[in-house]
Formats: C-alpha cells, structure tokens, sequence
C-alpha cells in the first residue's frame, strides 16, 4: 500500500498510523526512550519494558551511560520520567518510531509485509500529494473566527465561499474558530494554536523540516519545530538532550554586562527626504552568523573552559549543533525560495526563531552568552560595513539591525558590496533601489526609527511602519492615495510638490467620508479584534451600531498635519 | 557587607544571611543598588527574565558616593533565568552575595533556601514582593534577619520581623538614594580647568 503518512497514534505495542485518504496501517513496534539509571536490571520490573540496552553518549555534563528502554506502551513513559533522568524526548518517542520504521511524517512510503520503504529521500523537497483543507471564517468587516461567512481552500485554492457551516473531507485541515462538518485525519481547530504562520501549508513544510508529526507541533511555539530539528542532529552525533537543562553562567564584571547584554545595532535616520538610495540587507544575518561563527552552546561551553573567559566562541572545525541544523534550514529555504514562497516563508519562520532561542531560558539548546556573542557579531558587522561603505564614497543614511540604507555613486556598488561581503564573511544583496525615499518625524522632529516610504526603480511603492493595523481603514486609504500619488514623482522635490498640492482636496475628500461612509471605513484592529470607536466609546466591530465622525475626522487632520510637515 | 544606612547596619553586622523585602519595588530596587555599592567586591545574583539590576545606576551611586575605585569591575553578576538555575548559581559563588529575588518564580523554594544555608560567606536576599506570601515564610528559618521595608514620606520604614538580636521593631530610615550627585557641574568646572587659560598666564599677558 502506498501513502503518505498524516498522523500517528501510540497504542498497547504498536503504532496506529493513518494514510492519506483515510487508510489506517497498524505496525508493532516499541518506542525508545533514554533513561540514566544506576541498576538497568531493575528497569525490567516494569511490565512495559520490551528491552533495555546500554550506551555511551555525551552531552553538556559530559561523558554519560545511558540506558535506552523500548517501551511497548507509551502510557509507561510518565512512570519513568518521575523518577529518573529522562533523555532525548524530543524528538518525541513516536517520531523515533516512525523514523526507525521508515515511516517518517508527510513523505511517500510503501507499506509491505515485510516492513515500510520510504520512496523519497528524506530531505526531499517534494511536497506531499495530500489533500489539505483550509476553512477561513470573515464577515462584513474583515476575518472572523465566529463570522457568518466562509472561505473554503482546497491544496491552496478557493473551492467555495458560503455563509453557515462549510463541510469538507481532507487528509489535514485547519479551521480558523470550529468546524464540526469538516473531516480530515488530523485537523487543526483555531483558537487553540499557538502559532499560526504561515497557514497549513506552512505547518506542513515545518512538519517536513522537522521530521515530526503536524499533530505534534500544531499546538506549539514555532521553537519546538526548531528544538526537534536540533535534537535530530543531536542524536546523529550521539549527544543526549536533557528533559531540562540548567544553566548556571559564567560571572561577568559590569563591564561585561554592560558590552555583551546589548540588542542589535540601529540608529535614527536624519528625517528628510533623499534621492537615490540604496537599502543594502544583509541575508539571514543572525543565523548566518550562527552558522558562519560556528556559535553553539556546546562550543561556547567547551571555549569558555579552555580560554578561562567567554568571548573566544569556538576553536572547533565541526559545526556545532545549533549551526549545523540552521545550517539545512538556510539551504533549504534558499531551495525552496525558488520554488514555493509560502514554504520557504515558514522556514523563515524558524530561522527567524533561531536566534531568540539561544537565549530563551527553557530552550534546550540555549545559553545565553551564544546568544549574546551573535548580538555582538551583528553590532560588529554593521559598524564594518558602514565603514567600508563610506570608504567606497557612499554616505549612511539608516541602520536598522542588519540592513542600510545608504546614498552615493551605483557605479561603486557592487565592488562596495563584494568589500562588505569579504569584510564581515556574510552575504550582504541591494535589497532595494529608490529613485527617492522619505523619513518620517514626529512632532519634536524626532525621527521614527522604523518609518519610511519611497518609490523604487520600477516605479513601486515600497512602505514600512506607514499602514498600521491599528489605523481606522479611511486613514490607511487616505495614507495610501497620498502615497501612491508620491510615487508617481521621479524624484523628492517633484513628490513633494505634489503632495502639497493634492492634500488640501484630498483632507476635505476623507473629513466628509468621516461623516458618511460604509462602515468598514471606520473598522480598526486592535490585538486581533476588529473596533469601532462609536459615540460611547470602542466597542467589536461585530456589533456595530454607529461611529464617533468626530474622532475619525480629528485622526484624518492629524494624518495630513503629520503628512504636510513631512513634505514641506 | 553593608548596606550604607548606619542604622541597618547595625542591626546586620553580625548576621550570615539577611533577606529584605518589600512591595515597594523602587524601595527595594534603590536599597539593594545601593548593598552592592557599599558592599563591593561582591557578587550578586540576579534572579528571572526581566532583569533587576541596572548597572548605569550603579556607576551613579558609586561616582555620587565619591568611590576612588570604580564598581566596573568589582561586582560580578550571575543571571538565573529559571528556577532551575538558581540553587547551582548560588552554590557556584565564593564570598559575600547578594541575591535578586531568589522565589521570583514562586517554586523551588526549599532547594533554594537550601542552597542559601550552604553558603559559607555572607548572603543578603533582597525580594520586590510581599514574603509571606511569595512562597510563604518556609524557608524563613534561614535568615537570621528579616526585615520589611514599607515606604513613608521623607525616606522609609524597616520593620524587623526577626533578628537574633533586637526585639520586632521599626526603624525609620532617609532613602537610600538621598545623595547629592554634582553630575553637568562637575563636568562644568572640569571645562573650566580645561579651557580657561591659567589666571597667572592672563596677568603675564602684556
């Protein structure tokens, strides 16, 4: 029987796994787990107890013995986590299974007599021929988890749009609030999820990466897909994972405390407007920087004994653990960039992770003066690269953790980038070139860090921080018409003059709005949940029942006031 | 160790650990700044996420207080960011400590304690929160001293709720950060002496 496998369940000596189209195998198997224990004969006193094998591993404390127990019943795995030190639960005992058995989560496998053959190489970047439905919830407002009207996605497309209760059968399906009539082998009920980007599909490429089943890492934090791609390089290399790892930090001065416990490197724009511009990125930065600096915390560990000090991150040739699993994260993403955006997004997704994990307290690969030494590295390589970039002539106009944006000759760019590249051993591309870009200020002429618009060299706008969730929908589009008709200008001078001009028609056009509009031009989100101020005060979109003209007209002035200064 | 108040000091001098706490953050916060200053060397440990130490503030009270030799590198810090960590942090340290809310987390306490009563050297415990709930008063047969701060309008309040010495008492106290710091005037009399030709050079002009 060929399929690929959805899910799994755990039952008395064996494995429940379920195919696509709702084929279920049964499979005898026992599941592993990793115990150190003084007296491994004892371990047999427990009826679920099938085997017991003793191996040498190593890990942060060290060289261990540990005793690897084949449970035929998971049910046994609590009993022994109380009482003794329980290793290598992530991945979990069903993933080694599945892994063990050839079965391992969303890839194609053949089922026999004699066992499970796996019909595509692990790291395969196939996608799996599975049907996956997506039920979206909205109403007159926008997205809503109780709204009266559905969206219906099958393998990514619209199937059908509603209103009631859709039914649908799939192998894995997602609801965004409940959906009784839809059935799938698994299915994800929203609400209860932790993280949900980027869509199933995403949940899919994570489940893929990670070797694990959707099942278990729909319900988690994006770091648990991460944590598990790790403690699979962890068991490759035989280096046992506690359930809880402590951590007690080496003593720093001030002075130490005071360098190393820094965020990334930014600096405040010179508010204006500027011709020309280059935003150079710097790619994956941090877990580029991870991998490229070989910063794990086993390294940094053994470093900080062999130096007597924290700083010196590793004199190792082999990659640690945390680089090599970020490491076939970046060339996955970079594969799947070109093939599937939405895949390679959630890819992002852990890479993004990566970092803040180093330093998160319950992480099982975390210490924080890893975390520490890449924050250093990034600070370190932003100040290189700006100073060969003034260097090559050109002249800094923003810096925002690992991107530039700079101004001055192109035809010195590329050979300024290719120094920045050999100067800070990390990939650096243009992101973006503007014909002109504006940095925006507050009323003290204090510069917004992190809020700028422009106009690219194809004619497009580009915009960050400028439309805000949290802005009633008549101030994002009153924003948007004064942008788009900005970037119609080639250059600042002539954006300028005509914003100037059109404003005056353009705020007289939206304060009347204010006062007579639908009612989705009123409608702001606010922590997930659509608002409308009324003359009482905020209240849920979901009852709307009138709007404060007042408010939206006085927010409209503010806007054009902000918007005047900004181009005068 | 001390904390700079001579009457607070009187009441620790000879105690092996103290612990201090009050609701009072800020009480907490400048009193305890202001142990590690007067107490330095010494090493503190810093319990939880969200930090409790600001060593800026340190070099202030220190450069206010006019030490000669500066705090940058005689206080060591030790970060426990869960409660797993703070027992071996604690143990792993030699000498006097402070500790930064050590039942930030609300459990581990015994171990905690344990670890605490271990210590050889000198240990103050200082906690933003009210002890006799933040794991209850079990593990306050380790102190020798326990003492509450409540905050009144000129400066504030130690209620001593145990001492081996004294009976259950208030001691009324200015604040702790009641120091004049010269700061922009100092640096005012710093660009004098720099800039300002010497008066003798004036007088020699022709």
């Amino acid at each position: 029987m060929k399929g690929y496998v959805v899910d799994a369940l755990p039952k008395r000596g064996g494995l429940r796994v379920f195919l696509d189209g709702f084929r279920e195998v049964s499979v005898r198997t026992t599941f592993p787990i990793y115990v150190k224990a003084d007296d491994p004969e004892r371990l047999y006193e427990h009826p679920a107890v099938k085997e017991v094998h003793e191996e040498d591993w190593s890990s942060f404390e060290g060289k261990l013995r540990l005793c690897r127990v084949e449970l035929e019943d998971l049910g046994a795995l609590s009993y022994f986590r109380r009482r003794l030190p329980i290793y290598n639960l992530l991945p979990s005992p069903i993933s080694q299974a599945l892994f063990r058995l050839n079965m391992p989560p969303l890839r194609l496998i053949e089922v026999g007599w004699n066992g499970a053959e796996l019909l595509q190489p692990l790291n395969s970047l196939e996608f799996p021929e599975v049907s996956w439905v997506e039920v979206k919830r909205y109403d007159w407002f926008g997205p809503y988890r109780s709204g009266k009207f559905y969206r219906l996605c099958r393998n990514g497309t619209i199937e059908r749009e509603g209103e009631g209760e859709p039914e649908a059968v799939g192998d894995l399906a997602y609801c965004d609030g409940r959906c009784p009539r839809v059935k799938a082998a698994f299915k994800v009920e929203g609400g209860a999820e932790r993280v949900w980007l980027p869509g199933l599909k995403g949940l899919m490429e994570r489940s893929l990466a990670s070797r694990s089943l959707p099942r278990e890492i729909a319900y988690s934090s994006i770091g648990k897909s991460l944590t598990i791609n790790e403690a699979w390089v962890a068991m490759e290399r035989r280096f046992a994972v506690p359930e809880l790892k402590v951590n007690v930090e080496d003593g720093k001065t001030l002075s130490q405390l005071m360098d190393d416990d820094k965020a990334g490197l930014m600096f405040f724009p010179r508010p204006g407007i500027y011709d020309n511009a280059y935003q150079l990125d710097f790619v994956s930065m941090y877990p580029s920087i991870i991998v490229s600096r070989n910063i794990s915390p086993e390294s940094i560990q053994e470093a900080a004994t062999a130096a007597g000090s924290i700083g010196l991150y590793s004199s190792r040739s082999e990659l640690g653990i945390v680089p090599e699993a970020i490491r076939r994260l970046i060339e996955r993403r970079e594969t799947l960039k070109v093939m599937d955006r939405e895949r390679a997004d959630a890819v992002k997704l852990m890479l993004v992770a990566s970092f803040g994990y180093l330093g998160y307290r319950n992480s099982k690969f975390g210490r924080v003066e890893a975390y520490e030494q890449v924050t250093k590295e990034a600070r370190k390589a932003m100040r290189v690269a700006m100073e060969v970039a003034e260097g090559w002539g050109f002249s800094i106009i923003h810096g925002i953790i690992d991107s530039l944006m700079v101004q001055g000759p192109e035809e010195r760019l590329d050979d300024m980038l290719a120094d920045v590249m050999s100067a800070t051993r990390l990939k650096v591309r243009v992101d973006e070139v503007f014909d002109w870009v504006a940095f925006t200020f507050n009323e003290q002429g204090e510069p917004h860090p992190q809020r700028y618009f422009g106009r690219t060299r194809g004619g497009g706008l580009k915009a960050r921080g400028m439309l805000r969730s949290n802005q009633p929908n008549l101030v994002k589009w009153f924003l948007a018409e004064v942008m788009q008709r900005a970037v119609q200008e080639m250059t600042g001078a002539e954006a300028k003059r005509a914003v100037l001009d059109l404003l005056p028609s353009l705020e007289e056009k939206y304060v009347s709005l204010s006062r007579s509009s639908s009612p989705l031009a009123f409608v702001m989100e606010i922590k997930g949940t659509s608002y409308i101020r009324g003359r009482s005060g905020f209240y849920e979109a979901i009852r709307y029942v009138d709007h404060d003209p007042d408010y939206y007209a006085a927010w409209v002035l503010r806007v054009s006031k902000e918007l005047r200064r900004w181009f005068s | 160790m001390r904390t700079g108040l001579g009457s607070l000091d009187a009441l620790l001098e000879e105690d092996h650990v103290t612990e201090i706490f009050s609701r009072d953050p800020y009480l907490i916060g400048s009193l305890c700044h202001r142990t590690v200053v007067e107490s330095a060397p010494v090493a503190v440990v810093v319990v939880g996420e969200r930090g409790g130490l600001n060593p800026y503030l340190l070099l202030r009270i220190s450069r206010a207080l006019g030490r000669s030799v500066s705090v940058r590198d005689l206080v060591l810090v030790k970060r426990a960011f869960k409660a797993e960590d703070v027992p071996p942090t604690i143990s792993s340290l030699e000498g006097d400590v402070v500790v930064i809310d050590p039942y930030h987390h609300g459990k581990l306490c015994g171990l905690i304690a344990a670890a605490v009563k271990e210590r050889e050297g000198r240990t103050m415990l200082f906690s933003p929160r009210d002890r006799r709930k933040a794991c209850g008063a079990y593990s306050w047969h380790v102190p020798s001293t326990i003492i509450e701060l409540r905050s009144m309008s000129h400066g504030f309040e130690a209620l001593v709720l145990k001492s081996p010495r004294f009976p259950e008492m208030a001691v009324s106290l200015p604040p702790a950060l009641a120091f004049e710091e010269k700061g922009l005037m100092l640096w005012d009399q710093t660009k004098e002496k720099l800039f300002k030709p010497p008066a003798e050079a004036i007088a020699g002009e022709p």
